[in-house]
């Protein structure tokens, strides 16, 4: 009979195994991890804490998810019947889209009436999705599917036929691929830069996950031939990364140059974000960047709006599902408590590393709320 | 008197108790519970609970009432009214009829005159109330059952002992007619409250879904040492008896 002991005994060599496969693999789908885990989905998944978990593209069909918490849970083309169970579980928040299949748009498409934008749009769909079919059953060899995919990209006419193309390109190539196809689109000349804008929308989650991304953007962004609106998308969207503070001396440098304050308050979001997530990293990491560091004073009114886009990045995170990263925000009601606490965080930050140039006097004397 | 407790996971929950004969008729129930967070090393991260639980089942003894740890017994409010009424006679109220300022700013119509005289009669009253709450790790709550939860809500619990020996979880007498007594004490946790910290950054800011699915691994991997009740892993269990 076991006698007790530590969680590290409990744990099989079979057990740390998985873990170890899980921690590796390139793929966050949810039910392949489960099924690496060895989680049967008809048991293991009862009473579980499964908030904020994208259940994209998944076959929930026989899961079990009596009294599990999936508050903000989200999916697209998430399949499911009446043998997933969702007894006692708490969805709030959670949201799940369904994406029209082609045969689904075909079928639908006289009931649709006439309108020409419909048809327009339906038209543009079947491209898209000829051009995808194409790509994914006729060409085998990846690297002239990229090539091809690529050419027929930059030759399309229409934004939706190109995102198609994309979303396949971003989806279905390796990392190597993408980075490439990425290259080629920023520092294509003929594309305008509302088709770049477009299309960095459309790496979506990539664009915010994958670091090697943000570097290639800020490579791009620092670029001396590169177009100033082009630098401008660059940065912006390299400031969606998460790994953005790695990069702090670089990013600033590009904000900074910038003068644009809609790229300054991003990068101060991404900042205070940075912060809420995980403090210590972010001193850390300024820290091994040698600090970020603010060419002028911080006046009260920078910090002001500093409180403000912190204060917004907590309410898009508490409408969102995974709150629990930023335990700082707890317990802050109001904008009033909040701004001196992000004037405290700011002090703590300097003291720790961070070579902020704030304008203490001034802003303590003000910042007391009314 | 006491047997060993067994500890599934004792870097998680460590808790031991015993029952101390204090005087012929009432017994003291004293325990230690630690709380710790196990740490697997890959991916390098650390198991806690937002919340551990501490059930007594009890066979030929009783709680004495009033004798808890952590009793939230809810305060009175401490409520003080004062009421001032002011009263004016009927000339002054002649003088000061023409216009009057409520209370939310606008200006009201004078009071109401009957027959040459009137009184105006104004009541103000100032309530306030205080309260005090008492605000500890430890809470007692219905069916003998103990929580042990961080005073922030939704906060994982640090490592630390929040039941120590020095205090009586609660006081026993035994039942009446009983010949056996029998003190069943158990600790557990609810799969929900387990959390998974990474503590290698990049994992953390990457794979949510990773993240949720290594705790739901975990918590089965307790669940195939530990009594699994559903919702409920008995990660502690301790019988102390007197025959």
């Amino acid at each position: 009979m076991n006698r007790g002991g530590p969680l590290s005994d409990l744990l099989t060599a079979d057990d740390l195994d998985r873990l170890e496969a899980v921690e590796e693999v390139d793929d966050d789908n949810f039910i392949r991890l489960i099924e690496r885990l060895g989680l049967d989905r008809r048991v293991d998944l009862r009473y579980r804490d499964f908030s904020g978990v994208d259940f994209s593209d998944c076959d929930l069909r026989g899961c079990d998810f009596t009294g599990a918490d999936l508050r903000g849970a989200t999916g697209r083309n998430v399949e499911w019947d009446d043998t997933t169970i969702l007894t006692a579980a708490d969805l709030d928040r959670s949201m799940f889209v369904v994406e029209p299949k082609r045969p689904d748009i075909v079928q639908r498409l006289p009931e649709l009436g006439k309108e020409y934008a419909r048809i327009k749009r339906a038209y543009w769909t079947d491209q898209a999705m000829w051009v995808m079919d194409s790509l994914k059953e006729g060409i085998k060899n990846p690297i002239e599917r990229q090539a091809l995919a690529m050419s027929l990209y930059f030759d399309a006419t229409d934004g939706f036929v190109r995102n198609t193309i994309l979303q396949f390109v971003i989806h279905g190539s390796g990392r190597e691929a993408r980075l490439e196809f990425l290259n080629k689109i920023m520092t294509n000349r003929q594309i305008p830069p509302g088709t770049i804008a477009s299309a960095l929308q459309t790496f979506g989650r990539v664009l915010r996950q994958d670091d090697q991304i943000a570097v290639a953007l800020l490579g791009i962004a620092e670029d001396p031939g590169t177009p100033p609106a082009i630098v401008k998308e660059a940065v912006r969207a390299a400031l969606r990364n998460r790994y953005i503070l790695k990069h702090n001396r670089r990013v600033y440098r590009l904000v900074r140059a910038g003068q644009d304050t809609e790229l300054e308050n991003l990068y101060i979001r991404a900042f205070a974000a940075a912060i809420g997530v995980d403090h210590a990293t972010a001193v850390s990491e300024g820290r091994a960047q040698g600090g970020v560091s603010f060419g002028e004073k911080v006046t009260m009114e920078r910090v002001r709006e500093i409180a403000l886009n912190v204060w917004r990045t907590k309410q898009s995170v508490e409408a969102g599902p995974r709150h629990e990263w930023r335990p700082i925000f707890r317990d802050i009601g109001s904008r009033l408590e909040f701004e001196p606490y992000v004037m405290r965080l700011l002090s703590e930050l300097v003291e720790k590393g961070l070579k902020l140039n704030l304008d203490f006097a001034q802003a303590e004397e003000s910042l007391v709320p009314a | 008197m006491s047997e060993r407790p067994l500890n599934i996971v004792n870097d998680l929950l460590d808790l031991r108790s015993r029952v101390e004969c204090h005087d012929e008729e009432t017994f003291h129930l004293r325990s230690e519970a630690r709380v710790g967070r196990p740490e697997i090393d890959k991916p390098v991260g650390v198991i806690t609970a937002k919340r551990v639980f501490i059930k007594l089942e009890l066979d030929g003894y009783e709680i004495r009432p009033g004798n808890r740890l952590g009793e939230p017994v809810k305060p009175p409010v401490v409520e003080e009214t004062k009421t001032v009424i002011e009263r004016n006679s009927s000339a002054s109220a002649g003088a000061n009829a023409q216009l009057a300022i409520a209370a939310d700013g606008r200006p009201k119509a004078a009071v109401g005159v009957k027959g040459g005289a009137a009184i105006e009669g104004k009541a103000k009253s100032q309530t306030t109330s205080k309260t005090k709450v008492e605000r500890g790790y430890v809470k007692a709550i219905g069916g003998d059952v103990w929580v042990i939860a961080s005073i922030e809500p939704e906060r994982h619990l640090e490592v630390a002992t929040y039941v120590t020996d020095d205090e009586v979880l609660c006081k026993l007498q035994r039942s009446k007619g009983a010949n056996r007594s029998a003190v069943r004490i158990s600790g557990y946790v609810k799969k929900r409250d387990l959390d998974f910290v990474p503590q290698d950054t990049r994992f953390s800011l990457l794979n949510w879904n990773k993240k949720q699915t290594i705790k739901a691994f975990l918590a089965k991997a307790m669940g195939a040492q530990a009594k699994d009740e559903g919702e409920r892993l008995v990660i502690s269990e301790q019988e102390i008896s007197n025959e």
